[in-house]
């Protein structure tokens, strides 16, 4: 196992945006009609949110980020760091993070880049500022922000992605403070040999983009995508977490010394019912102490653990200080977990975006 | 393990798929309301019943359920 340990790092606030306009599986024509029910009982998710053509990722996460700012009393002259974790960012080069810093009126005095993480980002992003911040002045500000517009890298015609992914921003405030002692307990760990259990093929360097990567191919199954859609193995990424990511938590656990019954929650990365619930199970906690946005957010990408958050947690996280499980697993694939106390945060908001 | 004990235990998956009586000859991807996500859910409860693992691979070549009754014996932890 692949531990890290860091301390005198605050959450002072979260926010998440959503877009405003909701897709429902009950209509997914993709889905034959008397197969949507099955569907949503096996998937968990009966709705989503599906961004506008031409929303990026850096319009939901900046508008989470200026929300929660203007709540905390945060100017963004104030930022030192900002890390984006997205699969979808605005163009190929410069860092979205780049754009971000731009947009928000940051100072140049400001680091930001983009980590290139999906469904375990949000724990490796917080992992990388949290790390970042150790050598930074006490009173450092930070902004992480993770989202995506999973719907812009899927194919419309793919039965076997587009009923599970809603787009979403977040933004998470965090600050050096050298009277934080507690600490935040990392695992980290990486599989490229399973890359393609989650990837898109085409459309980097390695395969470049050329006029066939847009031609529509029917595998069968009901999905029909280009070489530059996604391609989600659902069976092998299955396989692949049920070999891995519960035993994380619990190599996690162990070295903490703290067990699944004394943590108040645990929040997994929303990718279905039947991958949450492998790893609830074994993972060793209670359906009550595993808050779930499946329903009516579906898999939410990069953002989904701090969606579950907002959604969830929001008014416990906001009164007290809660001992808090964070874990994904994904594209990579990579799988990342982490314990903290989280709350009380001064903010936690859930906006929506009109687009 | 008989195979009629394998197929009742993951006979409420199945069930999903059609209401008629399975067999061992059973062909899974015939099966009316068959889909990705049923070969999912019938690959998490083997694991979670029999702690045996089914990679994409190898439920390809998985035709009937005999078969797949067949890869979960052989797989079965010691």
């Amino acid at each position: 196992m692949n531990f890290a340990s860091l301390r005198n790092v605050g959450m002072a606030g979260l926010a998440v945006t959503v877009p405003k306009r909701v897709a429902h599986n009950t209509d997914c024509e993709l889905i034959p009609e008397k197969e949507r029910g099955l569907f949503i009982r096996s998937t968990g998710i009966e709705s989503r949110r599906v961004a506008a053509k031409g929303t990026c990722t850096s319009d939901l996460c900046v508008h989470a980020a200026q929300g929660l700012m203007a709540r905390l009393g945060w100017t963004p002259s104030d930022i030192r760091i900002i890390v984006l974790v997205t699969q979808t960012p605005d163009h190929i080069t410069p860092s979205t993070a780049a754009i971000i810093q731009h947009r928000l009126g940051c100072s140049t005095d400001c680091a930001a880049f983009d980590v290139n993480l999906g469904c375990s980002g949000y724990v490796y992003g917080l992992w990388t500022v949290v790390s970042l911040l150790q050598g930074m002045p006490h009173g450092t500000k930070a902004l992480l922000l993770a989202g995506d517009v999973s719907t812009a890298c899927i194919s419309p015609n793919d039965r076997s992605t587009v009923p599970l992914f809603s787009d979403a921003g977040s933004a998470t405030c965090l600050i050096k403070d050298a009277a934080l002692d507690r600490p935040w307990d990392f695992a980290l760990s990486t599989s490229g040999a399973a890359k393609e259990a989650i990837w898109i093929p085409e459309g980097g360097y390695r395969s470049p983009f050329q006029t066939s990567s847009l031609s529509m191919q029917d595998h069968g199954n009901g999905i029909v995508r280009r070489p530059i859609d996604l391609i989600l193995n659902g069976i092998d990424v299955y396989q692949q977490a049920a070999q891995c990511w519960p035993q994380q938590v619990t190599a996690l656990l162990g070295q903490t010394g703290i067990g699944p019954d004394q943590v108040d929650h645990a929040v997994f990365h929303q990718a279905n019912r039947v991958i949450n619930e492998m790893v609830r199970k074994r993972s060793g906690f209670s359906e009550v102490q595993t808050p779930s946005s499946l329903k009516e957010l579906g898999n939410s990408g990069t953002a989904s653990i701090a969606v579950t958050l907002a959604h969830c947690l929001r008014d416990v996280l906001k009164a007290k200080r809660n001992r808090v499980l964070l874990s994904g697993f994904g594209v990579g694939l990579s799988w990342a977990s982490l314990l903290a106390d989280l709350g009380p945060m001064r903010e936690v908001l859930w906006t929506e975006f009109e687009d | 393990m008989e195979v009629s004990d394998f197929i009742r235990s993951i006979e409420s998956e199945l069930r999903e798929a059609d209401d008629r009586p399975f067999s061992e000859s059973t062909v899974l991807r015939d099966l009316p309301n068959w889909s990705s996500m049923l070969a999912l859910l019938v690959i998490a409860r083997v694991d979670e019943l029999y702690g045996v693992q089914v990679s994409a691979a190898e439920f390809a070549s998985i035709r009937t359920i005999a078969d797949l009754h067949r890869h979960v014996a052989q797989h079965l932890p010691a």
